[in-house]
């Protein structure tokens, strides 16, 4: 939304070459996709569905510790990648064969504390990094909503299930919107308390829309409006246009 | 936690991407921002939208995440300006090299326009949650999506004239 102090958009027809337009309504159509979400929500699993007796701590903590080996893991691919002689200590040659270990041994000799995230301010301040005993609060174990997480309402073969029958059903849009409204409904019998609820919806939405069923379609976008007013999917959300 | 990453996820990936984060790196530094929402979540005091806190913490994750790498010396936007055919056919082909054109135009922007033009233009936030963001006044935002927007358009016409 843009308030009437804000200047226009460039995709609300501020001037700006349409070529170039074209690229920025691209990026605002390149958001993860499924199956880099349900990857992302493999990684996560630990603090998005603990087990009930696992501390947010313990969670936070074997994250990081898997965080600070995918550093190492990445600090060793980046390396091989951008691997360039010069740019090389002189004992490194061959830089591709000896970058990696080279990364890997200097990370693991730091110091490195347990947790390594940077400390996050909205005011601005410098980003600090501590280490993980001052940096869990007692107060995120008793007022995490971990808790409430239903246990073992996904597992990440459930997700990447799921994420498999959604983009059959994204696939079929085009062709078969018919299909596709088919496709999230089994997804909504299959997966009723599923992870990507919201991008059932979206697909439904649209497969409605391209039904001709605009009623229908209005009312469920309508239903989502209420159930995820936040939701960054408003922007996704296959709506007549308003210009 | 588990609603905020089904809200969020996907579009924290896209904002940190348009950032300068490289693709190969998306998993680890996304990752990185939820981690951090985990252990600050019981800190938000609701003094801003959710929305507008959890980016907060995706500028400075990859703020942080930029610094590390300038310190090892990598390139963390340099990424794929030379890809080969892609298997999902010419839309996919497009759609990537329209995503490096662009990571390539954004990258000669100076990190704080570049944030304000990002969440702007592409994540879609008011003037007022842009400044709110990145801890601004409401002027200086002004003041830095205008000259994001005037560098951007000067890159994109040197780079149309290039192509020419």
């Amino acid at each position: 939304m843009t308030t009437p102090e804000d200047p226009p958009r460039w995709s609300e027809g501020a001037h700006a070459p349409a070529a170039l337009e074209s690229l920025l309504s691209t990026a605002r159509r390149d958001a993860a996709t499924d199956a880099e979400l349900a990857e992302l929500s493999t990684r996560l699993e630990p603090i998005l569905q603990p087990s009930p007796r696992a501390s947010s701590a313990a969670a936070v903590s074997k994250l990081a510790l898997g965080g600070v080996i995918a550093i190492l893991g990445l600090g060793a691919a980046i390396a091989l990648r951008y691997a360039r002689p010069a740019a090389r200590p002189a004992a490194s040659a061959p830089a591709a064969a000896t970058a990696p270990v080279a990364v890997a041994s200097t990370r693991a000799l730091e110091p490195t504390p347990v947790l390594e995230l940077p400390s996050v301010a909205t005011s601005g301040a410098p980003v600090i990094v501590g280490s993980a005993p001052d940096r869990v609060p007692a107060a995120v174990a008793k007022k995490s909503t971990l808790g409430s997480a239903s246990p073992g309402s996904h597992s990440s073969n459930t997700t990447q299930a799921e994420a498999s029958l959604l983009e059959q059903a994204r696939s079929a849009l085009g062709a078969d919107p018919a299909r596709a409204l088919s496709l999230t409904q089994q997804h909504a019998q299959q997966f009723p308390r599923g992870l990507l609820v919201q991008e059932r919806e979206v697909i439904a939405i649209s497969a409605l829309r391209r039904l001709g069923r605009n009623s229908e379609a209005e009312a469920r976008a309508a239903r989502f409006d209420a159930r995820y007013p936040h939701s960054a999917h408003q922007q996704t959300v296959d709506r007549p246009s308003t210009k | 936690m588990r609603q905020v990453f089904d809200e969020h996820g996907r579009y924290v990936w896209r904002a940190l991407r348009h950032l300068g984060i490289a693709d190969a790196e998306l998993p680890d530094v996304s990752q990185e921002v939820f981690l951090t929402v985990h252990k600050k979540l019981p800190e938000f005091e609701g003094r801003s939208t959710l929305r507008t806190w959890l980016y907060a913490i995706c500028l400075r994750v990859a703020s942080d995440h930029r610094r590390r790498a300038y310190v090892r010396h990598e390139q963390p936007s340099a990424e794929p300006m030379a890809e080969g055919p892609h298997p999902g056919g010419a839309e996919e082909n497009t759609r990537l090299e329209q995503r490096a054109t662009l990571r390539a135009l954004l990258a000669v922007l100076d990190s704080d326009k570049r944030e304000v033009l990002v969440l702007y233009e592409i994540e879609g936030f008011t003037m007022k949650e842009v400044a709110e963001i990145v801890d601004c006044p409401l002027q200086t935002a002004y003041s830095r999506l205008h000259a994001a927007r005037a560098r951007l358009l000067e890159a994109f016409l040197a780079e149309q004239g290039a192509r020419q």
